[in-house]
């Protein structure tokens, strides 16, 4: 086997931080309260990287936001049991929610974004915020990309049904566009700023 | 047909993402950054990291420092959109000692060479560049020397190269290259390297090199 060149995979580890950092942060941001804990997340995600570099293929961005995942997952379970431990000393606690913040929070997508369960709601981050496809979700959500085109139907069909259910979705129709079970790119979307 | 885009769910979806990627602060990409150098720079100088297939020896060791420090150049000053690309910072220490500090306290909190090595002279034969020169012109950030002593790299009896100023929490102040100046000079292609690994010229931090090169 040829001896790797830590000079060669640190030059490697290099353009994969520069080309991906902005993109997995902004994964982190959008499920996070706390830019901190974002930062953290995005930081640890590279240092899997780097530890695991020969792991990293060569399309990295989706197993980049894999390892993302797992990592914001046990961060809940963490803060979950901290926040579980809270509310047992103080029993009315005034703790706010932790959800996606900014001035879209309370329209009708984001409300209904937030009423479907986990599962749908990440696979339809991945369709419309972070722009992947349904390969591309595959790797993230470490399922086949035939599983991702089932979820992502029946996500879709239940998150316009609730649009609609809110009331002022009423008229909401999906777009033949949005029919092809999100085999199209994402816009980079509204750019909006979180709150600090 | 804009309206009927506009009914769309996915496009509804898509127009209030919350975060654009070309947007994140760039204090919280300076943060990550300085935590994975620090990680990094963590896991090199410890031969006991568990990348078994990454164990520096002797020279390794240098090399993986050498592309670390190259990382904190061109990702750690580039940290913030909008700033230059592989901008390359002059850190004109006398007392060429700097640590790796808890870059934790990020940009903003006076945590100057946060995402430096700490400087050993015993690094300087790896990198492209080192030699004793003195500075003859000054244009913007190129700065033209002529060598009086060549380490490495062939420089020649005149060589150019390029100093930007870099973030002073992340790679510490820039330096001034005076006209007329003598500097121990290290650079890596045509940037000068930082954070104490150029220097204005003494006899000790000369010999240090030396001894160096001669080890």
């Amino acid at each position: 086997m040829q001896q790797p060149s830590p000079k060669g995979d640190l030059t490697r580890f290099e353009s994969l931080f520069s080309a991906h950092r902005h993109q997995v942060l902004a994964y982190a941001l959008r499920r996070t309260a706390i830019a901190a804990d974002a930062e953290d997340v995005t930081a640890e995600t590279f240092t899997i990287a780097w530890r695991r570099l020969a792991e990293v293929p060569p399309e990295p961005l989706p197993w980049l936001y894999g390892v993302a995942r797992r990592i914001l997952a046990n961060q809940r379970r963490s803060s979950g049991r901290r926040l579980a431990l809270f509310e047992r000393l103080r029993p009315d606690p005034d703790v706010p929610t932790p959800i996606v913040l900014g001035e879209d929070a309370d329209t009708p997508a984001m409300v209904a974004l937030r009423r479907l369960r986990p599962d749908d709601q990440e696979i339809l981050r991945l369709l419309a915020w972070e722009g992947l496809g349904n390969n591309e979700i595959a790797v993230v959500l470490g399922v086949t990309a035939n599983a991702v085109a089932i979820r992502l139907h029946r996500a879709r069909q239940r998150f316009a049904a609730l649009i609609e259910q809110i009331g002022d979705g009423h008229g909401v129709k999906e777009s033949a566009e949005s029919r092809t079970h999100g085999s199209v790119k994402g816009t980079a979307g509204s750019g909006i700023e979180r709150s600090q | 047909m804009s309206d009927r885009k506009d009914l769309d769910p996915i496009e509804m979806l898509r127009a209030i993402n919350p975060v654009d990627p070309h947007g994140v602060p760039s204090a919280s990409l300076a943060r990550v950054s300085a935590k994975v150098q620090e990680t990094m720079m963590s896991d090199i100088s410890n031969e006991t990291v568990q990348r078994p297939r990454f164990r520096f020896t002797g020279l390794g060791v240098a090399a993986g420092a050498v592309a670390v420090l190259a990382l904190a150049v061109t990702v750690g000053l580039s940290g913030g959109l909008g700033s230059a690309p592989g901008g390359v910072a002059v850190v004109p220490t006398g007392e060429p000692t700097a640590q790796p500090t808890d870059t934790g306290g990020g940009i903003g909190n006076g945590g100057g060479m946060a995402s430096c090595l700490a400087y050993d002279p015993t690094i300087v034969p790896t990198f492209d560049l080192a030699f004793d020169g003195t500075v003859t012109v000054v244009n913007g950030d190129q700065v033209t020397f002529a060598v009086n002593s060549d380490f490495k790299g062939g420089a020649g009896d005149t060589i150019t190269l390029t100093s930007a100023q870099g973030d002073p929490a992340l790679a510490g102040p820039g330096i001034d290259f005076e006209v007329g100046g003598r500097y121990l000079v290290s650079g890596a292609g045509t940037d000068v390297n930082i954070c104490g690994f150029t220097m204005p010229y003494s006899d000790a931090d000369a010999a240090a090199w030396a001894a160096a090169f001669e080890g």
